[in-house]
């Protein structure tokens, strides 16, 4: 008999196949069934729109008792989104259930794009221009949905320089639009 | 065993209740909480059925009088125990052991919960729980119940997957799901017992449906109905009672004279394990 979780993966990776939810897609990677990429399209009519953001997904054993560690690849602008790309998403940490799917994990986060909680930052400045600068937080966010179309496919195992690119920001911090620039200009 | 379960509890409600901790924080939580869970997983998911006196063995005389002399007094009545992990699950862990060693030893009662467990699989998702998840978590545990019942699974098997977290874990959670299950198809009558403003459902959600989050009575009350077992309780301490004696029988309202229960739990504060009964002695 395989692992439950094992079983529980593949699936979850049939449904996803088989019923597939608007704008989200996901497999496990060739080697490894606890291993995941997946790709969430920005929602429609919000600023995220017309971006493909590529995620990573990493079960354990312990699945779907215990959540999986699910992060950004892409670059994201969004205030429940740390830099190095993990989520702060309730239903990833403390309010997870077992009864969740890899196909109800990637609509959360896709809901969680336009539906950002100001209360629980993760990056500080996208909360603080997300509540009093909806202009300047939205033209950020552009830029990281353009962005997304440049990682998609050329930045296929890049992997060193996209490190150094979120070194950067961390060291830095996200206070000027220059360095925004440049780190975004040395990605491409 | 004890103090992990507790401290295991209450950093949960830290977790949810606080806001705008730094990274750092959440960092220190996640050692804390891994150093927990490690300990907690030093000790066996369920342990060997041994003799009660261990469990005597662990109160001081002179320090904890009170638990000491209890424990020697349930060794008059019961003669084994079987410690079960405190990880927050025990009271669903010590009731899926406890059933088990039922159905290895009576086949009619295996048969007959194969079926009940089937016809919880319908009922789930006609309680409205997500299709494709819960169904297989049912099957899974069906598949299990089937393994026993065809001979393919022996019990030492069986004690195999009941010690492997991940299986065990996953078999454990058909029992969380048909405990929601029981309070969701009789939602009118629990309602009320539900505080704090929470709903039946979001009760259900993050108290039941959730893996390690401790049972209360509810909880009890619901599995025991679900499952439809005679389930006693035997308290160390009399105070956490019900009813103020030192055991409570479930379903409620079961004297003691006529109740003879399938499954007892010893419910030491903030755990249960299992306890066995002497053989009766023929006069």
């Amino acid at each position: 008999m395989t692992t439950p979780s094992r079983r529980r993966l593949m699936r979850d990776f049939k449904k996803l196949q088989e019923d597939p939810p608007a704008g989200v897609s996901g497999a496990p990677t060739e080697d490894n069934i606890l291993a995941w990429e997946a790709i969430i399209f920005g929602p429609q009519e919000t600023p995220f729109e017309d971006g493909t953001f590529k995620l990573s997904l990493e079960f354990t054993e312990e699945y779907p008792n215990k959540p999986p560690t699910v992060k950004f690849i892409s670059k994201m602008f969004h205030p429940n989104v740390y830099a190095d790309g993990s989520i702060c998403l309730d239903i990833l940490q403390n309010r997870w259930s077992p009864t969740y799917d890899v196909a109800a994990i990637l609509t959360s986060i896709q809901s969680l794009l336009d539906e950002p909680n100001p209360n629980s930052p993760a990056n500080s400045l996208a909360a603080q221009l997300y509540q009093e600068n909806r202009r300047e937080y939205e033209k950020r966010v552009q830029q990281i949905v353009e962005q997304s179309w440049l990682n998609f496919g050329e930045n296929e195992g890049d992997a060193v320089l996209k490190d150094d690119v979120d070194a950067e920001e961390i060291n830095g911090g996200v206070d000027g639009d220059d360095r925004m620039d440049g780190a975004s200009g040395s990605n491409a | 065993m004890l103090q992990t379960d507790m401290v295991h509890g209450s950093s949960e409600n830290q977790t949810t209740s606080t806001e705008a901790i730094t990274e750092d924080e959440i960092l220190l939580q996640d050692q804390q909480l891994k150093r927990i869970e490690d300990e907690q997983k030093s000790a066996p998911l369920v342990g060997d059925k041994c003799s009660l006196f261990s469990l005597v063995a662990l109160y001081d005389p002179d320090t904890s009088s009170a638990f000491f002399s209890k424990a020697n007094e349930l060794t008059e009545v019961y003669s084994d125990i079987r410690f079960i992990r405190g990880d927050g699950n025990c009271f669903y862990r010590a009731v899926l052991v406890g059933l088990v060693e039922i159905m290895l030893a009576d086949k009619e009662k295996l048969r007959k919960f194969i079926t009940s467990s089937k016809e919880w699989t319908e009922k789930l998702v006609k309680l409205g729980f997500p299709d494709w998840t819960c169904t297989d978590f049912c099957e899974f545990f069906i598949e299990f119940l089937q393994n026993i019942y065809d001979g393919k699974d022996n019990a030492d098997a069986v004690f195999k997957n009941l010690n492997d977290d991940n299986t065990a874990n996953y078999l454990l959670m058909f029992f969380r799901l048909i405990t929601s299950g029981h309070l969701k198809e009789n939602a009118a009558h629990y309602e009320p017992f539900i505080g704090e403003g929470l709903t039946l459902a979001q009760y259900c959600e993050t108290e039941i449906e959730a893996m390690w989050k401790e049972s209360d009575h509810l909880a009890i009350i619901a599995l025991v109905k679900a499952t439809n077992i005679r389930l006693r309780i035997e308290y160390m301490d009399r105070s956490e009672a019900p009813n103020g004696g030192w055991h409570h029988n479930l379903p409620d309202g079961n004297d003691d004279a006529s109740f003879v229960p399938d499954i007892t739990l010893l419910y030491r504060p903030g755990h249960y394990d299992l306890i066995y009964k002497k053989p009766a002695v023929a006069s």
